[in-house]
């Protein structure tokens, strides 16, 4: 095979693979403290659409003054907003399911229900139609080489695995998290804040879940779209049962998923296998995994369970 | 009982009622198209937000004298509830006589104005007060003084077995309260209220503005369960709504269903999906005769759903895998068959060329059309007649239906008295449908796409119904549901039932599928790319919990769907900056709410339910 074909599958992979480890590890947090977040899906939205209309509202009266600025920090206020907005879709995920001690799963429906009204409801506010933004021109800037150039967010997004398994395995804070995810009567017992731990949890979850959506608004493309997420929140959530809930391993997971994008779309191309087959191969495998066929995959023995 | 305690919530409400008939429009004079009103506020102010009203305008002053009474009826109703409660009922019902005589009064002042006008040949939307009606003055009274009836009522003693009935609706209706408050908060922060530009700005008329948005925007969602009366009787709304509410009938028994034997079946937008490439296939590739056909069509699309909800199912009795999980990941591989299968006509596998036959011709993602036999007929077409050169529908019959089925559903206690319900059900249906005859069939109407599926629905509803409550499965089924280790320990298979359970809540979502591809719900009769099984699967989970999870509850939650979605669909052509999603925003916010249990505390949901069971133990 060709160096230049390797290379550019290699750049999609790593392209792909950023918003499922994002996404993943933020599941990782909420998951391991027990609070289940099939939210990730909608956070996601909420982070590129916020992402998107906060980096094109802030460079429209600059672009006005003069069509071809270049101005570096919109976009990176967009990355804060979508933060922002992550962290309260996160906060408002813990109150419902810890603090309302609602069923985790049904919370996390609503959440993704209402990412799928509201971005129409906003757009339909700021652009007059129900499906797009307005172009960003400003988006994030790539860093490195020809050809091998990412967005600053897919970096942090893999710092941010030796960052989680050093926070989870290494730290008093991921102790808590951990045992409170585990047995959170015991770890009560010991004085552990069960309540605490896990709105922080959640609401880190959220903030990364946020993150992914902002690189795919921003970061990979240049504008928000209602189908952009296109079910990879619940790709995330696959790769952090695949991985088993370990950062290296879901490290792994993403990076396979994100492989086999890269594959769909070149594949699709040469004409070997559908994409919409190789699509669903994620999801697939995640299902095998799950009935024990491929691996066991544990999940956190308080997972889904309200604290009283 | 000698020293009655007052009433002082209501009679702070009934002071509040009467002193707000300053603060809010009693009635709209004229609403034009883009939602700018011209409303009268008490008394007799006339606000014009239209631009285009009549210079003389007809005199107000019986409506005003009216009002003044009412007022006074409901200064009388608080001085009632504080030192006389008993009475309380009079007050009430002096205030609902006034309030909806002057509203009568209003009208015929409009009518006597408009009356001569239709005469001569005006067409009804040239008319100066067209679309006139009551605002929300005119139902806060309205509803204050049914609100004194009903704590009279209820202090009395007289109510208590109807309030112990529906202790079950007051987290719903609490839930659907605060989502619309919620909805209504988001409106007036995205739309500037209509209008506003052609009046001089002003703190009054601003507030008046909004306080109209907002009534504006909740009439329109709530409007479509009537018909529409001008300016000709038109059923459509009513039909749309009930269109829109068929599959989710379907998904809403499905997933409910589930959570009755503690699944969570967020699987049934792919179950939707896979009911419908069966059904469709059938459809499409046997001939036959309808009688044959159309069955075939229906038994595949709940073999498609149920044999992607068994699978799920599978995985957990036999691995313990969570079904949570695996629906998600089977709603997407759904969708991708999907598109493999209506995407394009020819595949390449490693260089080979694979042509599949099941998508039409053409850009568009759709499938082979269904033959006529897997076609299911419009709900009219059985009772239709023509008369005149226009067709009409019969009504006796289909109220007949509707009023064994009431009959049967509100029915309780041994055959006898069952069996008596429905009869008398019946006959009351029977006699408004001959006292109604017949209603004019629209092309609206037609391109609605009501059909059979709907009928279909109900009897799910009632298999669901009586599968549940009647049988020895559905009795093993909720005992698993409500204790799986008692259940077990009670003899119950586990790993069988739950198979069992998720094969029928899939075969139910997989239904949903019948409405989209033979009822034409797509406008054509195929399966098309645009089948909305995301919002009808996880609007199922909506209805399911907005309907407490019984039969009943399911139907009538989705009949509310339906009626905001048409409601919806119109107050986007109405409102610039408000898109018909807010809808489903709706719906996630009734979610989320009803998780919250409506915020309500724990110590008072205890109390209703304890007054449920005292009530319960009464009976026996």
């Amino acid at each position: 095979m060709d160096i230049a074909v390797i290379l550019v599958v290699l750049a999609t992979t790593i392209r792909s693979t950023t918003p499922l480890l994002f996404a993943a590890l933020g599941g990782m947090y909420s998951e391991r403290s027990g609070v289940v977040n099939i939210a990730l899906e909608g956070i996601m939205i909420f982070g590129a659409l916020t992402g998107a209309i906060v980096a094109q509202q802030l460079e429209t009266p600059i672009l006005a003054a003069n069509p071809g600025a270049t101005v570096w920090w919109t976009a990176w206020v967009g990355v804060l907003a979508a933060v922002l907005v992550g962290a309260l879709i996160g906060w408002i995920h813990a109150v419902v399911s810890i603090k309302y001690k609602a069923d985790q799963v049904i919370s996390g429906t609503a959440i993704n229900l209402l990412a799928i009204g509201f971005p129409a409801v906003v757009l339909q506010f700021f652009y007059n139609n129900t499906s797009d933004s307005e172009k960003v021109q400003n988006t994030l800037p790539l860093w490195g080489i020809e050809g091998l150039a990412f967005s600053p967010l897919t970096y942090i997004s893999f710092l941010l695995v030796p960052i989680t398994a050093y926070v989870l395995f290494r730290t008093p804070f991921g102790l808590r998290l951990r045992s409170v995810g585990e047995a959170p009567q015991a770890a009560a017992s010991v004085g552990v804040n069960v309540f605490r731990t896990r709105y922080a949890a959640v609401i880190i979850s959220g903030i990364l879940a946020a993150l992914a959506g902002a690189f795919l608004s921003i970061g990979n493309l240049d504008g928000f779209n209602r189908g952009m997420s296109a079910g990879q929140g619940f790709i995330a959530l696959a790769a952090l049962i695949f991985g088993r809930y370990q950062p290296w391993q879901v490290l792994g997971a993403c990076l396979l998923f994100g492989f086999f994008r890269a594959l769909a779309i070149r594949l699709g191309g040469d004409n070997i296998l559908p994409s919409a087959l190789v699509d669903n191969l994620p999801f697939v495998i995640t299902m095998f995994v799950l009935a024990g066929l491929i691996g066991k995959s544990r999940a956190p023995k308080a997972i889904g369970k309200p604290y009283p | 009982m000698n020293t009655p305690r007052p009433n002082l919530p209501l009679a702070i409400v009934a002071v509040l009622a009467a002193v707000s008939s300053f603060a809010l429009p009693f009635a709209t004079l004229t609403r034009a198209f883009g939602g700018q009103a011209a409303m009268v506020v008490h008394p007799g102010i006339v606000l014009d937000f239209t631009g285009f009203l009549p210079k003389t305008l007809p005199d107000f002053s019986g409506t005003t004298l009216l009002i003044w009474l009412t007022l006074l009826a409901l200064f009388a109703t608080a001085g009632l509830a504080w030192f006389v409660p008993r009475l309380v009922w009079i007050g009430g019902v002096a205030t609902v006589v006034l309030v909806i005589s002057s509203f009568v009064a209003y009208a015929i002042t409009l009518d006597a104005v408009q009356a001569p006008l239709l005469a001569a040949g005006t067409p009804y939307r040239r008319m100066p007060f067209v679309n006139f009606g009551p605002s929300v003055w005119a139902f806060v009274a309205f509803f204050v003084g049914i609100g004194a009836i009903v704590s009279s009522l209820r202090a009395s003693g007289r109510l208590e077995g109807f309030f112990a009935r529906v202790t079950g609706a007051v987290i719903p209706a609490i839930s659907i309260g605060l989502a619309l408050v919620v909805c209504g908060v988001l409106i007036l922060v995205l739309q500037e209220p209509p209008g506003l530009d052609k009046v001089a700005a002003s703190f009054g008329r601003d507030w008046f503005a909004r306080v109209d948005l907002l009534w504006f925007s909740y009439s329109m969602l709530f409007g479509p369960i009537l018909p529409k009366f001008r300016p000709e009787l038109d059923f459509a709304p009513v039909w749309q709504s009930l269109s829109l509410a068929t599959p989710l009938i379907f998904t809403g028994l499905g997933l409910s269903f589930g959570f009755r034997t503690g699944l969570f079946n967020i699987g049934a937008p792919g179950q939707v999906v896979m009911g419908g490439i069966l059904c469709a296939a059938v459809g499409i590739y046997l001939p036959g005769p309808w009688f044959i056909i159309a069955p075939l069509c229906v038994v595949a699309a709940a073999v498609g759903g149920g044999l992607w909800g068994a699978l799920p199912g599978w995985l957990k009795g036999r691995f313990g895998a969570s079904e949570v999980i695996n629906t998600i990941m089977l709603n997407n591989i759904a969708s991708g068959v999907l598109v493999f299968l209506i995407g394009a006509n020819e595949y390449k596998f490693f260089g080979n060329t694979v042509t599949l036959p099941f998508k039409a011709e053409g850009g568009e993602a759709k499938s082979l059309e269904l033959g006529a036999g897997g076609r299911l007929a419009s709900i009219t077409d059985p009772f239709t007649f023509a008369r005149d050169g226009e067709n009409f529908m019969a009504l006796p019959v289909p109220f007949l239906l509707l009023g064994l089925i009431l009959g049967l559903a509100t029915s309780t206690g041994n055959v006898q008295s069952r069996a008596i319900r429905t009869g008398i059900g019946g006959a009351l249906g029977l006699g408004l449908g001959f006292v109604l005859g017949a209603i004019p069939v629209t092309g609206a109407m037609q391109t609605a796409a009501l059909n059979m599926s709907f009928v279909l629905a109900i009897l799910a509803a009632g298999f669901v119904g009586v599968f549940l409550w009647r049988t020895k499965w559905g009795f093993e089924l909720r005992a698993v549901g409500l204790s799986p280790k008692a259940a077990e320990y009670g003899g119950v298979n586990i790993a069988k039932n739950t198979v069992l359970a998720m094969a029928i809540s899939g075969a139910l979502c997989g239904l949903a599928a019948t409405h989209f591809t033979m009822g034409g719900a797509l406008a054509e009769y195929r399966l098309k790319q645009s089948i909305p099984a995301d919002s009808v699967g996880f609007g199922g989970i909506t209805v399911a919990l907005l309907g407490q999870n019984t039969p009943a509850g399911v139907v009538a939650s989705s009949v509310l769907f339906g009626v905001l979605g048409t409601g919806g669909l119109r107050l986007d052509q109405a409102l610039d900056d408000i898109s018909r999603e807010i809808v489903t925003v709706l719906q996630a916010l009734i979610v989320l709410f009803i998780a919250t249990r409506g915020f309500l505390s724990g110590d008072f949901l205890r109390s209703i339910n304890n007054q449920k069971k005292t009530k319960k133990e009464g009976d026996k």
